[in-house]
């Protein structure tokens, strides 16, 4: 299953993840049995994990390439100029007169006496693919489901995408220990894991996950901007490291509750796995759960605990980028 | 009316039968003026207000301007707030970023300083957008708030749980150029060390943030105030304490009820309000209680035209707003108040104030006297005497009252009980970067959290790790979070804490709230709700308790030359077993209570008194009970000069009926769980004792005096002490402990 350069290819999945067994009801059974299981081995043993060293210290990476397809919207920016609110000025009503007379899309406004500036500048944005100037634009005029992100982020290649997530050990301040990219790529999606093998190697952990994030250029996440991308920054302030990721983002948390919302039950990520994408997870640890299991793999370095973790982390960037197909079809759909 | 003429008029009233045992004048003072340097527009500011500078405020200003951290420790109404907002304002004017923190230790203050700011700011045509922003702040504004404001004000509870949000508050604290500080003589004892210990916290991250705004500290006189401001912030400081503001004469009565045995203190001192009242004196009474508050405005009310109105903490602030504002317009002119009026809030001067019951500190009584006094007026002050020693010491020793130096505050920031809590704290906002903080070593007590698994070590510095939330488990004081709502109607009344609830909202109680009368239908302790409904019985209820003391557990003995003294964990209760209902001061009735005890564990240093030695003093003819409560009462006077607390820290206990046989004495903490302080002195028990003796022994008094052996805040009014039986008892200690 190893490659040599530390890549493990697989099928559809997580094999040694399954090893964990039934019992899926009890959490606290379950952590027995994997302790009693995993007793006498380490997280390196168990995993594809290696160290990687920094100028932060210590931190385990791993990283394992998924043979999934996965297709962008794959728009041009002429799909999103066809909107002419995007101009500063343009209502509903004023786009409505400009199409009766005849203009269309905003680069036919370029001579237009009124609009010709603002529209050459935002045209030129958009054919130049200055992606973050672009993004900062529809931000303005669009609330943050709008069809139109989703057509922004057709307009980058699939290997600038990071679908993220991150588990915490608490909700507001208290240490990430680990965190997931997942980047679709020509034959696949690789997922990177980020882990911290004590808590006093978060800043080494972050930072290592930062230079992958910074590499590319689009982040989705699943309700990242109220909590897993404000967290990541908070966290890397308290070190010292003040940053703030510039990279357009696509909540598809949003997007869900928007146009798959009423046909679900709630807009869990679980909910909305099983119900849309089709999607059953074997034994799973309750989320409240987390933060002790890890705990418990800390104290002991009994890597057991962790193993379910990190297969429930790992499917969680696996869905994200499958709802975005999703969310694709579904506003893309005859809009285009 | 003329203040002497309504002295005189007094002495004509029928139950007038000799009670002013001492009228001391304190002469009027002229004022002295003075001026300082800053920004033409505020000068132009108080010239148009009619205000010229007292020498205390413009030395107070220059040596802000200056530089320099100040404390000014002048009276309240002598314009302490002026001294620090004109240097404030002065530096809004002239730098656009600049940033300034006010910090007071009740909201209520909070608010009244707002009003004195926004107005200030709209003279000199800025716009600082001063907000307060403390737990009622909602959260929707706070953003807004942090970025805009240029005034905050807050208090030390608020900071404590902001500063793990310290990048939210990135810009005010890079251009923060004065933090403000007032009435910091409340942050003294246990409550001031936490404060301390949030302050260093508070600093360590401004410096982090290249920042180093001036300290400017407000007090009340205490006898120590360039030390207590060292503590609190840890840098020097200068201070400004002379008062030269002008001042009519004060006539300071001081009046003995006992002279009038038909009349009840309580009685006298409603008599003494309205008369005031009723000769166009705008009056204040300081009670010692919340229900005196009401009880004492409504009688008053009864004997005059004009409204008596109580004022407390409990009441919702709108109408604590409305009852300040009318007091500040002249409008009430009467009221009847608990402490909660003491501190600074803005209620102009009145023409007397009737302190009933003396207070518990000098500094506390100056501070209500204080309250007294409209510009170069003439002004009374009557203090109320009750019938315990403490009070009745005074009442026959003035000078003893008004040479007695201020208490001093004391602020100890090496307690591990108190300071571990605040590196961990520490810890979530940012790593600890070395033992060192702030100028203490605390390297003791992080290889002690790096134990406990709250603290890790990483490459840069300690990281918290703990799963409980740091500031949510450190507690500033000691105040219960549990509040009681009284609800009439379905509507809120007011509310109060646990302890005030089992005294004055059982089951049956009456409970007065701005002249009317309720009784307490349910006292619910789950849902923390009494429901009354308004009644208008003719008597009042009053309750009664009993405290008690029970060890639960023995952790060490200390063994002296042939005795040995106990540390453990005690458990000390308080139980309301019954309430009176009476009628002015006859009892009517009398009914049982089916509460459960006030409990709280805490710590306690505990030793023996052998009946051999108490039947000795039987047969002196004296009182064993009163020689072992007056030991309690010694010791802990003397507690503070070893172990770095307030004597309001902590707690004792006497016992003449001991398991074991002879008497026995305990010293607690006044802490749920204890803070140390017992644990530290157990230790030099012997050392205390002596001290103890020679502090009795060398006391010029008879009978006993507030300076040995009266305690203020004695449960059981001062009552039965005995001094001589004290000093034999700890004569044949001293034998045993192997002192003197």
């Amino acid at each position: 299953m190893l490659s040599k350069t530390g890549v493990s290819d697989s099928g559809s999945g997580s094999d040694y993840f399954s090893r964990i067994g039934p019992g899926k009801n009890d959490p606290y059974r379950m952590k027995e049995r994997l302790l009693e299981k995993y007793r006498d081995s380490d997280i390196l043993d168990e995993t594809e994990f290696s160290i990687i060293e920094n100028d932060y210290g210590k931190t385990l990476h791993r990283v394992e390439r998924i043979n999934k397809p996965f297709k962008t919207p794959g728009t041009q920016p002429d799909d999103i100029l066809s909107d002419l609110k995007l101009i500063h000025g343009i209502g509903k009503t004023r786009e409505q007169e400009l199409k009766e007379e005849g203009y269309a899309t905003v680069p036919e406004l370029i001579d237009h006496d009124r609009w010709g500036e603002k529209a050459a500048s935002i045209v030129r944005l958009f054919r130049e693919d200055d992606i973050q100037k672009a993004y900062g634009i529809l931000r303005k005029w669009k609330n943050l489901s709008d069809p139109d992100l989703v057509k922004l982020a057709g307009l980058l290649e699939k290997e600038d995408f990071a679908f993220v997530d991150i588990e915490t050990m608490g909700l507001s301040n208290q240490p990430i220990f680990l965190l997931g990219i997942a980047q679709p790529v020509a034959a696949g999606i690789l997922v990177h894991q980020y882990l911290a093998g004590d808590l006093n190697q978060e800043m080494a952990t972050l930072v290592q996950f930062s230079r992958k994030l910074e590499e590319l250029g689009l982040i989705l996440t699943y309700n990242g901007m109220n909590f897993d991308i404000p967290y990541i920054e908070r966290r890397l302030t308290y070190y010292g490291n003040r940053v703030k990721f510039s990279h357009p983002h696509l909540d598809l948390y949003l997007f869900t509750k928007r146009f798959l919302g009423e046909e679900v039950q709630n807009c869990q990520l679980n909910t909305i796995e099983r119900s849309v994408l089709g999607i059953e997870r074997d034994f799973d640890v309750p989320s409240r759960l987390v933060p002790d299991f890890y705990k418990t793999y800390r104290e002991s370095g009994n890597p057991g605990p962790l193993l379910p973790i990190l297969a429930h982390h790992r499917q969680d960037v696996l869905s994200l980028a499958d709802l975005f197909q999703k969310i694709t079809e579904v506003t893309l759909d005859g809009s285009k | 009316m003329e203040v002497s003429n309504v002295i005189e008029g007094l002495k004509e009233q029928i139950w007038y039968e000799g009670q002013m045992e001492h009228v001391e004048l304190l002469p009027a003072q002229g004022a002295e003026y003075g001026d300082a340097s800053f920004d033409e527009r505020i000068k132009d500011f108080l010239d148009s207000r009619g205000i010229d500078l007292f020498s205390h405020q413009a030395r107070a200003i220059n040596l802000i301007k200056e530089g320099r951290n100040v404390i000014i420790t002048t009276p309240t109404a002598s314009g302490k707030t002026l001294a620090f907002n004109v240097p404030v304002m002065d530096r809004m004017l002239n730098q656009s970023e600049s940033r300034a923190l006010y910090l007071y230790p009740t909201k209520a203050l909070s608010r009244d300083q707002l009003q004195t700011i926004k107005e200030m700011e709209a003279a000199l045509d800025l716009e600082l957008e001063p907000r307060v922003y403390d737990g009622d702040t909602p959260r929707g504004a706070r953003p807004k708030i942090r970025k805009e404001s240029r005034i905050i004000i807050s208090n030390p509870y608020g900071i404590h749980h902001y500063l793990e949000w310290h990048h939210k508050w990135r810009d005010f604290f890079q251009n923060l150029d004065y933090v403000v500080l007032d009435e910091v003589h409340s942050y003294r004892g246990v409550f001031g060390s936490n404060v301390a210990m949030v302050i260093r916290r508070l600093k360590r991250i401004l410096e982090h943030y290249n920042s180093n705004p001036q300290f400017v500290l407000s007090s009340a006189t205490i006898a120590n105030p360039l030390e207590h401001a060292e503590k609190l912030i840890g840098e020097s400081f200068s201070l400004v304490a002379e008062d030269t503001s002008f001042q009519g004469n004060k006539h300071f009565i001081f009046w003995n009820p006992l002279s009038n045995p038909d009349n009840s203190a309580h009685n006298q001192t409603s008599k003494l309000v309205s008369y005031l009242v009723n000769n166009d004196l705008q009056t204040l009474c300081f009670t010692l209680s919340r229900r005196m508050a009401e009880l004492i405005a409504d009688w008053s009310s009864g004997r005059t035209e004009e409204a008596v109105r109580a004022y407390r903490a409990g009441y919702r602030p709108e109408e604590r707003r409305e009852i300040e504002k009318e007091l500040r317009e002249g409008e009430l002119r009467g009221v009847a108040a608990t402490n909660a009026l003491e501190l600074g809030i803005d209620i102009g001067g009145l023409d007397a104030v009737v302190i009933s019951g003396y207070p518990g500190t000098i500094t506390s009584s100056w501070q209500q006297a204080g309250r007294a006094g409209r510009g170069d007026e003439d002004s009374l002050v009557v203090l109320v005497g009750f019938e315990n020693p403490l009070d009745q010491y005074f009442l026959k020793h003035p000078r003893e009252f008004f040479e007695r130096d201020n208490e001093r505050a004391i602020v100890d920031t090496e307690n591990p009980n108190i300071t571990m809590g605040h590196l961990a704290c520490a810890a979530t906002e940012l790593p600890v970067l070395d033992d060192e903080f702030l100028g203490e070593n605390y390297s003791a007590e992080m290889e002690s959290l790096v134990k406990q698994g709250v603290l890790q070590e990483t490459p840069n510095g300690a990281m918290f790790v703990g799963d409980f939330r740091a500031s949510a488990a450190v507690n500033l004081d000691n105040i219960s979070s549990s509040t009681i709502k009284v609800i009439h109607n379905g509507d809120l009344l007011e509310t109060m804490d646990v302890e005030q609830a089992y005294r004055e909202a059982h089951e049956n109680a009456t409970l007065l709230h701005q002249g009317r009368k309720y009784l307490v239908k349910d006292l619910d302790l789950e849902e923390r709700v009494a429901r009354v409904s308004w009644e208008e019985v003719d008597y009042f209820t009053q309750s009664a308790s009993r405290t008690k003391l029970e060890v639960e557990a023995q952790e060490s003995v200390n063994k002296f030359k042939d005795v040995t003294t106990k540390f453990g964990r005690v458990s000390v209760s308080e139980l309301y077993t019954h309430f009176k209902e009476k009628k002015y001061d006859r009892v009517i009735g009398v009914h049982p209570l089916d509460l459960p005890p006030l409990e709280f564990e805490t710590e306690s240093s505990w030793f023996r008194v052998p009946e051999e030695i108490l039947t000795s003093v039987e047969d002196k003819g004296l009182d064993p009970e009163g020689g072992l409560h007056a030991v309690e009462h010694a010791l802990i006077s003397i507690t503070p000069f070893y172990a770095m607390c307030d004597r309001w820290d902590i707690g004792g206990f006497s016992t003449r009926q001991h398991v074991e046989g002879g008497g026995a004495v305990y010293i607690y903490d006044g802490y749920e769980g204890g803070i140390g302080i017992t644990e530290e002195v157990h230790e030099i028990l012997d050392e205390l004792l002596e001290s103890t003796l020679e502090l009795i022994d060398d006391c010029d008094c008879d009978e006993g005096c507030p300076s040995c052996i009266y305690s203020p805040k004695c449960g059981n009014d001062n009552e039965p002490l005995d001094k001589r039986a004290a000093i034999f008892i700890l004569k044949e200690l001293g034998k045993r402990f192997g002192y003197s």
